[in-house]
């Protein structure tokens, strides 16, 4: 069987949805830096596929910076995490809206 | 870059170095050092004028382009298609003469400041804009485009407006620069039309281009060219203070003295002159308008003779003076004879700037009076301000230098009606000049000391002021003497006449003129000294002499009405609007519509904060559901 550009799009776009319901139905923080991690993860696959199927590098050095971004995302959520852990043992984000208007 | 390019850079921007500097040193500097540097930076800008002086008159002097004229090109200050503007400054007779006398006086103006100004809480202050000022003269004088020429003229505007307002504290100084600026800005925009007419029509804004290509472009006394010369008029009169735009003038001498010496006697007030002069082939083409440019110079040199006479300000005497002397030149380049409008210009920054700084002295050795009734008998105190301020009586009164009757003289031989009415009423100005002058001196260092200035006269036995005031003084009395022999006139050789013969040249006179001229010039200028001495030798003679001339007094003492006149048709008017449209205009109208605005938004982000409230989930569902309709959007998009 043929794996075409497809199948590759088909991966991506499930596990996009994997990370999307995880974030819409988890409250604990780091299940959703988990699902968002996911999406980004899905995000990168679409682009490196598209960019195999294309023929060009751009996808690729995009899905780098993708990355790159991610990783600094992580360190600063799971940061936020670990001082939210520290100051409250409920780690629900429902709950965390000292920040509303 | 020549040496010669080099120094006539330098000439024009020493100046400006020291502003720039001044104000980074600020206070990290004493003010002594603040004083000495801005007049050091004067005397870098007088040596290079000195030096291109120097250079330029050992060139031969044939007459073609090239010849006794450079233009140095910096770079190009603007670009429009084929249109454009360099940063350029031209070197040739006329503008190294204007280059030495700015440089030159204003150098000894500054000098004398460092003891005016001495101990005035803004000292350092003073200076920068002194030098600031000195750059844009410069400027003005040296640029070899109308455009630069505009910009120098709306610097020595703003240096101007800086300097009258300087003591800002009072509220007299303030409305004085206001008005001073208000007035220039109307001649600016008269500049800024004729060069708009220039670019239309030339495509360029050169001095060289515009004067090369004006006769053939514009015909003789057509519209375009009496439009041209007419605004270029407008900026002339109103920067020269000359009828019907002079009302600025007088009191700007709320200044310091300094800067009344400077800017309202030797420079800024004669750039008019030196405008027209430059201009004269754009004024010889539209004949009318030099008439105008004549009879306002004769109108304003009688009115403001006539105003001088009863004035009691030791600085607004000397200030309508000035009105009135400039009157002559207006009336010179009106008539054609621009090399001895040229020579009054010059001879006038010498004597009048004498006389300005020697009733700074006068007004400092009387703890800040100006007021001539509140003086009197001063000669024994200030015995060597007295013998200065006489040099420079004679020269204003004409009787050396021979600058007044060069012009006289001028006149007489050019013939026709205007040059006629010049010569008239130049003898009858003389007459009044001599009057006014001596009623000055003769007040202020003659007779019956005043009870005031026997209580407020500083102690003169170590020296009547700082030595930098009387240094500089007697150094523009020595100048004063020697520019008269610049020409000399009665067929001697007339050195400035040679001189500036292509770029401002004169209408040549016969010894016979000459004399006539000045016989009745002296005599006239004598007989005003006489009236002044023989009626105020006692008091029911000066009765006597004024009783007459009440009526004609009281419109003097009124200013001819120009300032009420002024207020009737402009300042009311503007007022009444102005509060009107206050009153319904801005309070309802743009008031309310901004009061509209904010509570619009107000409303609308009180809604909008309730979607801000905290839970991270739902801003994820909005984001998703926003992500969702543009893809959904795009993608039909695409599918069409």
């Amino acid at each position: 069987m043929h794996v075409g550009v497809a199948w590759f799009l088909g991966v991506s776009a499930v596990l996009f949805g994997i990370g999307l319901y995880g974030v819409f139905t988890r409250r604990s923080p780091i299940i959703l830096l988990l699902s968002v991690e996911i999406m980004l993860n899905a995000s990168n696959l679409a682009l490196i596929s598209a960019a195999r199927y294309s023929g060009q590098q751009a996808g690729q050095v995009f899905a780098l910076v993708v990355m790159a971004v991610a990783a600094s995302e992580v360190v600063v959520g799971l940061g936020l995490v670990v001082a939210m852990a520290r100051r409250r043992a409920d780690l629900d984000v429902d709950s965390l809206t000292g920040l509303r208007n | 870059m020549s040496s010669f390019e080099a120094l006539s850079w330098t000439c024009l921007f020493a100046p400006l170095a020291g502003a720039v500097v001044l104000t980074l040193a600020g206070s990290r500097v004493s003010r002594t050092f603040t004083a000495w540097a801005g007049t050091g930076f004067a005397l870098v800008s007088f040596a290079a004028a000195v030096y291109v002086t120097y250079k330029l008159h050992h060139e031969p002097k044939f007459h073609h382009h090239g010849a006794r004229e450079h233009i140095f090109t910096l770079y190009t200050w603007a670009t429009s298609g084929s249109f454009k503007v360099p940063l350029d400054i031209l070197i040739d007779p006329l503008s190294v003469v204007e280059m030495l006398v700015v440089s030159g006086v204003g150098m000894l103006i500054v000098a004398y400041s460092i003891g005016y100004m001495h101990e005035d809480p803004k000292e350092r202050r003073f200076f920068i804009y002194l030098d600031l000022f000195l750059f844009s003269m410069l400027l003005l004088v040296m640029a070899a485009n109308f455009a630069l020429l505009l910009a120098g003229w709306g610097l020595v505007g703003l240096s101007s407006y800086l300097l009258i307002g300087f003591w800002h504290e009072r509220k007299a100084p303030v409305d004085a620069a206001k008005k001073a600026f208000v007035m220039n800005a109307i001649g600016d925009v008269g500049i800024a039309i004729a060069i708009f007419f220039m670019v239309r029509d030339l495509g360029t804004v050169e001095f060289q281009g515009v004067f090369d290509q004006a006769g053939s472009r514009w015909a003789q006394g057509s519209e375009t060219a009496n439009w041209i010369a007419f605004a270029l008029l407008v900026g002339a009169v109103a920067k020269s203070a000359q009828i019907p735009l002079h009302t600025w003038l007088p009191d700007a001498m709320e200044g310091p003295t300094p800067v009344s010496a400077l800017i309202h006697a030797a420079t800024m007030v004669t750039a008019g002159v030196y405008l027209v002069a430059r201009t004269h082939v754009l004024f010889e083409n539209a004949p009318d308008i030099q008439a105008v440019v004549a009879l306002t110079g004769v109108v304003t040199l009688l009115m403001a003779g006539v105003i001088a006479l009863v004035q009691t300000d030791i600085k607004r005497i000397i200030a309508y003076s000035t009105m009135s002397q400039i009157g002559y030149m207006f009336a010179a380049t009106g008539i054609g004879a621009y090399s001895a409008g040229m020579f009054l210009l010059v001879a006038h920054a010498f004597f009048k700037a004498l006389l300005f700084l020697g009733a700074g002295i006068v007004i400092h050795a009387l703890s800040g009076e100006q007021d001539v009734r509140r003086m009197g008998g001063l000669q024994p105190a200030l015995r060597k301000t007295a013998t200065l301020m006489w040099i420079g009586t004679i020269g204003l009164i004409g009787f050396w230098p021979l600058a007044k009757d060069a012009v006289l003289a001028s006149a007489l031989a050019k013939g026709g009606t205007t040059a006629m009415i010049v010569w008239v009423g130049g003898l009858i100005g003389a007459f009044f000049t001599g009057v006014y002058a001596t009623r000055l001196m003769r007040l202020t260092f003659y007779g019956q000391r005043s009870t005031y200035a026997d209580v407020h006269l500083h102690d003169t036995s170590h020296g009547e002021a700082p030595r930098t005031m009387l240094w500089t003084v007697t150094a523009l009395a020595v100048g004063t003497i020697l520019v008269g022999f610049l020409a000399i006139g009665f067929g001697t050789k007339d050195e400035l006449a040679s001189w500036l013969r292509f770029v401002a040249p004169t209408v040549e006179s016969s010894v016979s003129n000459e004399v006539l001229t000045t016989a009745l010039g002296w005599g006239a200028g004598l007989a005003g000294m006489t009236l002044v001495f023989w009626a105020y030798s006692r008091p029911e003679r000066l009765a006597a002499v004024k009783r007459p001339l009440r009526a004609g007094a009281v419109v003097a003492e009124n200013l001819f009405y120009w300032d009420a006149a002024y207020r009737r048709i402009a300042y009311l008017p503007a007022s009444v609007t102005a509060s009107a449209l206050y009153r319904w205009f801005e309070r309802w109208v743009i008031w309310g519509t901004v009061s509209l605005i904010a509570y619009v938004v107000r409303a609308f982000s009180r809604a909008a904060t309730e979607a801000q409230n905290g839970v991270v989930r739902l801003y994820a569902t909005a984001f998703v559901a926003g992500a969702a309709v543009l893809a959904g959007y795009f993608l039909t998009r695409a599918s069409l």
